[in-house]
């Protein structure tokens, strides 16, 4: 077990920036995802973290220890692959074993371990198989076991999960969130699944573009979002984000349509700039006369049994609304639409920061 | 108003059958045509081998009454056979080695490696290999008489290698593209020092590409005829394919003992194809990765 630090640590290769002065700051046994879309930098990240790609600048610590010019097998980590990349040529109990038989371990030990390590994930009937036997949650669990059993000090996943289907991927999440409350082991997870982010986390960092754009709680992240960015990677569906205007006693949205601003959130008056973005989530919108802002048209509706998603659309902008599963609208009607006040977030039009922190 | 229906139903079933049975009549003597065509040469050949002198030129008997093996004893015991052997043997291993541990490295700096100019480098080596021998084997005569290489294996081996090095590094370079990265990063992650991956997890997963470069390489070495002729002078680097060619005398053709010399040079490579098919297991990384 081991703190992790990055010390504005950047990649390039060639040309162009993978990772740009990263700096992230990983406690002893916690488990940190790290969130992004396809080419964010995260899986190089994880790469930098174990040794397997040399940072162009900057420094990683574990424990204090300089370790940027250790190789990986200085390093002590273990790392599950998205593809699993299991030795196809090795059985279940060798492929276990390899990690410990590189290191030099004594052969009785090694077949204790792997016994052990075989109990631990439910896969002693499996050890005499070929990978290529084994079905895909099998294969997993197995790739779990290879990069545990050397008991390492920091423990990487790069998306492993993916792969499976998703039914498999829930039971899986389950049974990776509780081995890693049985081995304690600092764990750094990539993913670009939010929700598999929001379930397994202590910490979610949320990467784009080689930067890390926040890193806090799940909540956190969900509820008070950095920046418009972040707010708009989290959530399903998305968030919905209008431009808006803000004058003496109102807040106009796009098309001139203007909401009176509450007393409560008076501050909205003064503090906000003229023109801003207003992010507000499909669950804090409601499709009642009551609170109603405004008046758009049902343009689709999708039943998911749970709740129902209607999509309005108005001349100048559209949103997703969040409701009950037993709410009946029809496309083609018309409805009075409005948000709930405490929920709302602004974000500055340029730079996307979220204002009214 | 039935009866038409059911007689029609019947009559177009029959139809049915009658056609699945035909076409698969059809396939099937088209295959035994294949096979036979394929094979009757050989079958002739062993045959011919059999035969006391004195049948050989007469059909019936088709099949050997007297079958003899004096063909063989001919060839071993009147002509300097098994050193010849010894000789194509000698420079078809050497071949393989040579091109193995030449395309190895090579093809994986195509595959797996950052290689400047890769594309044009892969074309200009495929390039080398598609010149006719012919057109190259009069300054490559003068090269390996430069070197003092003539009428050695050395001779035949650099010929050899300059025609299959080129086919090897592609067809390892094609199966090296398909081990995942990922696999290499998780041998270094486990503790293997390069030489280590090297061993314990690179090789052992491209064993079936190593093994479909080797046999090609062995074959077309031991069958090589234009370098062997034009390189070799005597029985001390003669290979078996220039031997045969030099059987016929000036008023007769041996044909048994041809035969049964074609026989001999037959067997080494049926017994590496039928070996190495064991190792062509189908998926070269079936199971390392999934989807």
């Amino acid at each position: 077990m081991a703190r992790v630090q990055l010390v504005g640590v950047g990649k390039h290769f060639g040309q162009t920036a993978a990772v740009t002065a990263l700096t992230l700051d990983v406690a002893e046994g916690e488990f940190l995802t790290i969130l992004g879309g396809s080419g964010c930098g995260k899986s190089t990240t994880l790469h930098l973290i174990a040794g397997l790609e040399s940072p162009s600048s900057g420094h990683i610590l574990f424990d204090h220890d300089d370790v940027t010019a250790l190789s990986p097998r200085e390093r002590n980590v273990a790392v599950v692959f998205q593809s699993y990349a299991l030795y196809p040529h090795k059985t279940v109990a060798e492929n276990l074993a390899f990690p410990l038989r590189m290191s030099r371990i004594a052969a009785a030990d090694v077949r204790a371990r792997v016994r052990e390590m075989a109990r631990l994930l439910r896969i002693e009937e499996l050890l005499e198989r070929k990978p290529r036997q084994l079905s895909g949650g099998q294969q997993q669990r197995v790739a779990l076991g290879r990069a545990l059993i050397r008991r390492p000090r920091v423990f990487l996943l790069d998306e492993p999960l993916s792969n499976m289907d998703a039914r498999l991927r829930v039971a899986l999440r389950q049974e990776l969130k509780a081995l890693h409350q049985t081995v304690r082991t600092t764990l750094v997870y990539v993913t670009h699944d939010q929700e598999e982010a929001m379930v397994l986390s202590d910490r979610i960092a949320v990467m784009h573009a080689g930067n890390i754009l926040q890193c806090a709680p799940p909540r956190d992240i969900y509820a008070r979002p950095a920046s418009r960015a972040v707010a708009e990677l989290l959530g399903n569906p998305p968030i919905n984000i209008l431009d808006a205007e803000v004058n003496k006693t109102s807040v106009m949205l796009p098309g001139g349509q203007a909401v009176p601003v509450p007393a409560t959130h008076a501050a909205w008056l003064t503090r906000l700039p003229q023109r801003f973005q207003l992010g507000v989530r499909p669950e804090h919108l409601s499709l009642t006369a009551a609170s109603g802002c405004a008046r758009a048209r049902v343009r689709h509706v999708e039943h998911l049994g749970k709740e129902t998603h209607v999509l309005l659309e108005a001349e100048s902008y559209a949103l997703t609304v969040r409701t009950d599963a037993d709410h009946v609208v029809q496309p083609g009607e018309t409805a009075w639409w409005g948000w709930d006040w405490s929920h709302l977030l602004c974000f500055d039009s340029q730079s996307g920061a979220r204002l009214l922190t | 108003m039935n009866r038409p229906r059911v007689t029609q139903f019947f009559s177009k079933r029959r139809d049915r059958v009658i056609r699945y049975v035909g076409a698969r009549l059809l396939v099937s003597v088209g295959l035994l045509f294949t096979l036979a065509f394929c094979l009757f040469p050989v079958l002739w050949q062993v045959i011919t081998a059999l035969k006391p002198a004195s049948d050989l030129a007469t059909v019936p008997p088709f099949f050997p009454t007297q079958p003899t093996l004096d063909h063989f004893h001919t060839v071993f015991t009147q002509r300097p056979f098994a050193r010849i052997l010894f000789n194509s043997t000698a420079v078809a291993i050497l071949t393989t080695c040579v091109c193995l541990l030449a395309g190895t490295p090579a093809a994986f700096a195509f595959a797996k490696l950052r290689v400047p100019g890769q594309r044009g480098l892969l074309t200009g080596i495929l390039a080398v290999s598609m010149f006719p021998p012919i057109a190259i084997v009069g300054s490559l005569f003068l090269l390996i008489r430069f070197l003092r290489l003539r009428d050695t294996w050395w001779a035949l081996i650099l010929a050899d290698t300059t025609f299959t090095l080129p086919l090897t590094i592609w067809v390892l370079t094609s199966f090296f593209r398909d081990v995942p990265d990922d696999l290499l990063r998780a041998a270094r992650v486990d503790g293997c020092t390069a030489r280590q991956a090297l061993w314990h997890v690179f090789l052992p997963v491209v064993t079936p590409g190593l093994t479909t470069a080797a046999l090609l390489t062995f074959v077309f070495a031991w069958n090589e005829f234009l370098f062997a002729l034009t390189f070799t002078a005597t029985d001390a680097s003669r290979t078996v394919p220039v031997e045969i060619a030099l059987f016929p005398g000036v008023h007769e053709m041996p044909w048994g003992e041809i035969a049964a010399a074609a026989t001999v040079v037959s067997l080494p490579l049926l017994i590496l194809v039928v070996v190495a098919q064991r190792r062509f297991v189908s998926g070269l990384t079936a199971g390392a990765v999934k989807g």
